[in-house]
This record gives C-alpha cells, sequence and structure tokens, in this order.
C-alpha cells in the first residue's frame, strides 16, 4: 500500500515538479485555419499580447477559471488578429498568448469543426491569410499525448514507456527543425500525431509509462537521439531502412521477430484481377506478360522478407507495390485463384524499427521497455535529458 | 522583528549573511531562524536546516529523494507556522522557494523573495506566480525590472550583492598567497582555468583549456569544483594538476587572465577584474535544446548585463584551442587587458555599485514594518 501511494504521489509531482515551457507544437497543422474558439479549463489564465517574434508586449485580458463565459473567439483581421469574448471585441493584436497561472493547465480549441484538449499554454499568429495555432506544452505532457494518438489503444505499462521513449527521442531530435516558423513540431503524421492530451483511452496507464521513463531517451553511440520509427506489425520479419528509404541506418537493420507472428495486424489477404496483377509488372519490367513471369511472382517471397523483386536482371522495389496496390505491407506471398490472385500477407506497415504488435506481446511476457527497444534497435544506448535541462540554468 | 530565512545554496548561505548583517542595522530587536548555512549563522541567524541537506538538483536525484524533498517542505512549513515571523524572507533556489511562497501566500504571510529567479532566460510562466504570491521581489541584474513590467509587475532594482561580497575581501599577501599554491615569486602570468562544476562540462572544456595554456610561458591553476573530486579530474585531464579546490575568489584576486566556463563565474571574473574569455561545450542535446529554449542573445551575464560583447563568448565549435590561444594573447596584452578593465568599470556601474546588501535590508524592515 505505502508503496502503492508513493508512486502516485511521485507520478502527480513528477509532472508537476517538472511543469515547464519546452516545446511548441502547431495544431492543425495539415489544414488552414482561419477561425478558433478557445475555452479555458482547469486553471486561471491571463491573455497576452505578443510581437511577431512570440516576445510578451502587454497583459490585455483575465480569464478566471470560474468565469463560465471563459470562451475566445480569435480571427484574422488585416494582418493582425482579432480577440473577441462573446460580442465583446477585445482589439487586434500581432500575435496572442493564452497563460495559464498555474501548472497542468487546460483549454479547449474548436476550429475546422474540431474539438480538442490539451495542457499547456496556447499562442495564436497569424501565417498567410490563416492562423497558426501553437501548443506550448511540457515535453512529458507532450509525449503523453502522442502515446494516446499513436498507440494508447492496448493498455500494456512497458509498450506505453516504449512508446514514450520513443517519441520523448523523436521529439529531441526534432526539436529545432521549424524553428524558423516559430514552433518546433507540427501536430500531424509529418511529425508526430498529437491531437489531444492523454484524455481518452487509458490515461491513467499512459501517464504512470511517462512518469516512470521521465527524461528518457534513446541515443546513437555518438550520443544523437536515434530515428525511433516504428510501424504496426512486421509480419515476422522487420526490414533494413534502405529498403524502405534511402539511407541505411545501423540501428534501423532487419531482424526475425517472432513476437509479431499471428498478434494483432499480423494477417492480410487481398484479391486482384490476375490479368491486372501480372501485367503490371510486365509493363515495370519492359517484358512479356507470359508464364515465366507469372512463375517468377508465385515465388515471391517464399524464403522469407524480399524487398525486392528480381526478374531477368532487373529488380522493383517491393515499396512501390505497395504503394500502387495499396497494399498492408510488402510481405506477401501470391497464390493464384481461378480469374484472380490472391495476396496472402504479413505484417502492417513499413516494417522499419519496433513493430507495435510485437511490443504489446514483448510487454505482455514480461519484458521490460528496454529489452524491446533493444530488441527492435541495434547498436542503441539510454540517455537521460536531466542533465541537459540542468545545463541551461545560468547559476553554476 | 522576526523574520524568517530560508536560503538552499552556498551562495545565498554567502548573500544571505550579508543582507543579515545590514539588517542589524536598522532593527535591534532582530530575531532570525533560518535554513541556510554557516555564514548566516555567524552574522546572527538561528539556522535550524542546513542546505547541505538540502541540495537535490537534477530529476532524477529529486526522484529518488523526493521523500526527503516532501518531509522538508511539511517540516519547513510547520517551523514558520510555530515561528510565525513578521516576513518571510526566500534567498533565491526557486524550486523550493516558490513553492512554500505560494503556500506562505495562502496563510497570509508577508513575502520578500530576494534574488530574483533567472525567469528571463527560460521558464518565463513563473513571472505570474510570482505576481501572485511574492510581496515584495527584490532583482539583482538591472534587466530584469522592464522585464518583470511586461506583466504588469513591480520590483526593485537593488544591484549585485556579488559586489558586496567582493568589496568585503580580507587583505592578503600576494606573494604567500602563490606560495601557497606551491607558485613562487610572479616571473610570468598566472592564468586561472574554471571548467565548471557538472562532469559533462569539465570532461569537455578541461583538456583543451589545459592544451591552451601549455603553448603558452604563463603559470596556470585549475579552480575544482567541490561537487567533484580529484579523482575525477584526474581521469579527465591526467595527474599532477595542479587544481586547488573550493577557492575560487582567492585564485581570481592573483590572476591575470581566466578561461571561464559560462555560468555565475564569468561575472564573478569581472567583478574581481581578471580579463576572461567565456567558454562553452554541451552535448549536441543540451545545445539543441538550448537553441530552442533560452531567449537571450548571450550566454555570459557580463555580455547580458551590458548589452553588447564585453568578454568573447566561445560556443560550441568556436571552442577550440587555436581561438582560446587568441583570446589568451589578447586578454595579457597591455590592450586587451586594458579595453576589458575599462569595461569592466561601467559593467560595476551598470550593476548598482556596492550597497545592494545594505539597500534590501531597507526595503525588508520598511516591508516588514508595514
Amino acid at each position: 500500500m505505502l508503496r502503492t501511494s508513493f508512486l502516485i504521489v511521485s507520478i502527480f509531482l513528477g509532472i508537476k515538479l517538472q511543469a515547464q515551457e519546452l516545446l511548441k507544437v502547431r495544431l492543425y497543422s495539415n489544414q488552414e485555419v482561419k477561425r478558433a474558439l478557445v475555452t479555458t479549463d482547469s486553471v486561471d489564465f491571463v491573455l497576452l499580447a505578443l510581437n511577431k517574434d512570440q516576445e510578451v508586449l502587454d497583459t490585455i485580458h483575465d480569464a478566471y477559471a470560474d468565469d463560465p463565459a471563459r470562451s475566445f473567439i480569435i480571427s484574422r483581421k488585416g494582418s493582425g488578429l482579432q480577440l473577441k469574448k462573446g460580442d465583446e471585441d477585445l482589439g487586434v493584436y500581432q500575435a496572442l498568448s493564452f497563460h495559464g497561472l498555474d501548472t497542468l493547465q487546460r483549454f479547449r480549441i474548436l476550429a475546422n469543426r474540431k474539438e480538442r484538449a490539451y495542457y499547456g499554454d496556447l499562442i495564436f499568429k497569424p501565417e498567410n491569410k490563416g492562423i497558426y495555432a501553437i501548443n506550448q506544452v511540457d515535453l512529458e505532457l507532450y509525449v503523453a499525448g502522442v502515446v494516446e494518438s499513436e498507440a494508447g489503444h492496448v493498455p500494456e505499462l512497458e509498450f506505453f514507456k516504449a512508446q514514450a521513449v520513443l517519441a520523448r527521442t523523436f521529439a529531441i531530435r526534432n526539436i529545432n527543425k521549424h524553428a524558423k516558423e516559430g514552433y518546433n513540431l507540427k501536430d500531424d503524421v509529418s511529425s508526430q500525431v498529437y491531437h489531444s492530451m492523454a484524455h481518452y483511452t487509458h490515461k491513467d496507464l499512459i501517464e504512470r509509462a511517462v512518469a516512470e521513463t521521465r527524461d528518457s531517451i534513446v541515443i546513437r553511440h555518438d550520443c544523437r537521439p536515434i530515428l525511433g520509427v516504428f510501424h504496426a506489425n512486421s509480419g515476422g520479419e522487420t526490414v533494413n531502412s534502405e529498403d524502405v528509404w534511402f539511407q541505411s541506418i545501423d540501428q534501423l537493420r532487419s531482424i526475425p521477430d517472432s513476437f509479431s507472428v499471428g498478434v494483432g495486424s499480423y494477417n492480410w489477404e487481398k484479391k486482384i484481377k490476375a490479368e491486372k496483377f501480372y501485367s503490371y509488372f510486365a509493363r515495370m519490367f519492359g517484358t512479356k506478360n507470359d508464364l515465366e513471369l507469372q512463375k517468377a511472382l508465385l515465388n515471391l517471397n517464399r524464403e522469407g522478407r524480399e524487398a525486392y523483386f528480381k526478374y531477368k536482371g532487373k529488380s522493383l522495389k517491393l515499396t512501390k507495390v505497395r504503394s500502387d496496390f495499396r497494399l498492408r505491407s510488402t510481405y506477401f506471398k501470391v497464390e493464384p485463384e481461378g480469374e484472380e490472385i490472391v495476396l496472402k500477407g504479413f505484417g502492417f506497415g513499413h516494417g522499419v524499427g519496433m513493430a507495435q504488435d510485437g511490443a504489446i506481446a514483448m510487454s505482455g511476457k514480461g519484458y521490460s521497455y528496454k529489452s524491446i527497444l533493444k530488441h527492435y534497435y541495434q547498436d542503441i544506448e539510454f540517455d537521460s535529458l536531466s542533465g541537459s535541462r540542468e545545463s541551461l540554468d545560468f547559476k553554476d | 522583528m522576526k523574520y524568517y530565512f530560508i536560503s538552499g545554496e552556498a551562495s545565498g548561505d554567502l548573500h544571505a549573511s550579508n543582507l543579515i548583517k545590514a539588517l542589524a542595522k536598522h532593527d535591534p530587536e532582530l530575531n532570525i531562524r533560518a535554513w541556510g548555512g554557516d555564514m548566516m549563522e555567524e552574522a546572527g541567524a538561528k539556522v535550524v536546516k542546513h542546505y547541505r541537506d538540502l541540495a537535490f538538483m537534477g530529476f532524477i536525484e529529486v526522484l529518488m529523494n523526493l521523500r526527503t524533498i516532501l518531509a522538508n517542505l511539511r517540516i519547513c512549513k510547520e517551523d514558520i507556522l510555530e515561528f510565525r515571523p513578521d516576513v518571510l524572507v526566500l534567498i533565491d533556489y526557486p524550486g523550493f522557494n516558490l513553492r512554500i511562497a505560494e503556500w506562505a501566500k495562502q496563510k497570509g504571510i508577508k513575502v520578500l523573495y530576494y534574488i530574483s529567479p533567472q525567469i528571463w532566460a527560460w521558464k518565463q510562466s513563473r513571472v505570474h506566480k510570482i505576481k501572485r504570491d511574492v510581496g515584495k521581489m527584490l532583482c539583482i541584474l538591472p534587466f530584469e525590472p522592464s522585464f518583470y513590467e511586461k506583466f504588469d509587475h513591480q520590483v526593485d532594482f537593488v544591484g549585485h550583492p556579488l559586489l558586496d561580497a567582493i568589496a568585503h575581501r580580507p587583505e592578503f599577501s600576494e606573494e604567500d598567497r602563490r606560495k601557497s599554491y606551491g607558485l613562487g615569486p610572479k616571473q610570468r602570468p598566472l592564468v586561472v582555468l574554471l571548467p565548471g562544476s557538472r562532469k559533462q562540462e569539465i570532461k569537455a572544456m578541461l583538456p583543451k583549456m589545459l592544451e591552451a595554456v601549455k603553448q603558452r610561458d604563463v603559470d596556470y591553476l585549475i579552480a575544482g569544483a567541490p561537487a567533484q573530486d580529484l579523482t575525477f579530474y584526474e581521469s579527465v585531464a591526467g595527474a599532477e594538476l595542479p587544481i586547488i579546490f573550493g577557492e575560487t575568489y582567492k585564485l581570481l584576486e592573483i590572476s591575470d587572465f581566466a578561461l571561464v566556463a559560462s555560468g555565475t563565474a564569468t561575472l564573478e571574473t569581472a567583478l574581481f577584474n581578471v580579463p576572461e574569455v567565456v567558454c562553452y561545450q554541451g552535448s549536441w542535446i543540451s545545445v539543441q535544446i538550448a537553441k530552442s529554449l533560452v531567449k537571450i542573445k548571450y550566454i555570459s551575464l557580463v555580455n547580458l548585463v551590458m548589452d553588447r560583447v564585453v568578454v568573447k563568448e566561445l560556443i560550441q565549435e568556436e571552442f577550440k584551442v587555436s581561438n582560446l590561444l587568441r583570446e589568451l594573447d589578447y586578454g595579457l596584452s597591455a590592450k586587451g587587458s586594458m579595453k576589458m578593465k575599462e569595461d569592466y568599470k561601467h559593467l560595476k556601474e551598470a550593476l548598482g555599485g556596492s550597497g545592494a546588501s545594505a539597500r534590501s535590508a531597507q526595503i525588508l524592515f520598511d516591508y516588514a514594518k508595514d
């Protein structure tokens, strides 16, 4: 009992003790926002006027937690942003910030008919014809939101921990990617999906996983964060990075992965008209659609996962086939069935790095998150960000 | 009047002790109970908890010592309530002190905060908590009041207490001090190396600093950080190092030039009139985080206060032996040395001159009576 209560206190304080502004994540980043409705929750907020460089100019308004009318509308007006509270016009500004006066501040934002909830502060600035909405949030709270968005479906603690470490690693690796645009990361797949704070599914377990791996990231031997890509299911064998993208990366080597076998999205099937399928390959290879080609295709992937279909001295990347036929993976066998062929496939996703289904299975079998990550990524080490944060203090 | 002081570090102990001495001149019925150190005790405070038992810095340490920290917070609050001070005086140490301030405000206890957290650099959000919980904020850097003004908060600039600390240094004989460090009569310039206090920084910087000074006809000494032991320094830079622990000010008093890792030491070096070059080399990750977070033009307080380059900053790839040698040659030349010392005079003026403790004591006493 004592241990449990200590843990709960640690998790709570873990977030509360260190809550600090760290990341700026652009919300609705794959769409244009023209207007947004913001409702502050949980604590008092102040609205600050900012200049174009997001420096504070002045305090404009207080939004008290107990005010039932604490909703604000932000829209473009000329080159600036108009701020309204109901019908009341609060002025036009170069940029704005909703700034919470206590830790674990929350707000809801409604834009393009989608409402989302986040921890942290919210900044608005005009951009092209629309508005950038930027969530300024503690790294750990962001990580919890990403874990829920990217992996929140199966409640396995060590799996959540592995995802948390990968999400944190990604964030640090890309922290200055969008610096010129005034934020760090986007909220869509081009960065990591972050469609909410950890809120909807398995919130408690995700927050525990984040707290217990706090500040931990995965690094290479030269102390830089790894490229921690992952996918749903490897089909029993992961893929070398260069077989999907161009670059060969030491940490992303193909490995046998029995943990993905028979679980989650391990199997798939797709029927395609035989004529369409074979003639596609004939066209790609500039050859005839004949028995020799068909026989070669029936042998594809029989000896294990392959990256290319090789025929008469030429080769075609299977990622191209996957994209053209919209297949779940590049790992499939071809079987004829009357006028159709059946693709009997294994795995889901690009196959590089960690397989989520396999990681879930490992977690269920009692493997730690470190063992999971060491299984899927080669030659890695773990590092803590606490030293890096500490060295930001100007005092010695 | 009754005052409850809380400081959690060696530097806080020093500045609080000077404040207490100055306060004694205003308040004949001074009664101070404190969390602090030996210097505060000597100045007249009854110290009930020593800062040595408080210092948990990194997050991992914080987590591992969570029970101690929670207990400390609880003990501290109970002790304050029992003592019933007229004013609670918090000195620096924001992680702990801002938490105590929040609680004290709720209990209706007056809070004066001496040495503002450096919120202009990062963690700006703390400004609102300060506004809510701290009755009087005393700043020691001249640009801090204008930062607070943006958030509609009035604070007092009292000047930098290091100037007082340095003004009150005892007399010494240079020859004796050199002798105590194993140096003979002065024949060549003395260069002091201050490679920081954290392991990673020392590892990254000390070897290059040594490589540079060994290429010039100078004597050199290393200022060792009390937190690290000799074996660590030797593992980084080899045996038989001329290293002196815990005597940075004494070293600066007899030095002609300093190679300094970024931190408060850059300011201390300037206040001791020692020409310097500021160095920083951190890990790739630290630098990326710093780039994304820190909102300032310079890394040294000297340049930040003057808002121009007074001392050269060699950061990351700029931090290399050839550049160190260039700055060393310049700083030891008559022209370079004079220029920097001239600039340091303006720096001291900008920092408010000496008297920070006296000004702070006056404000504190008035606030207590109020």
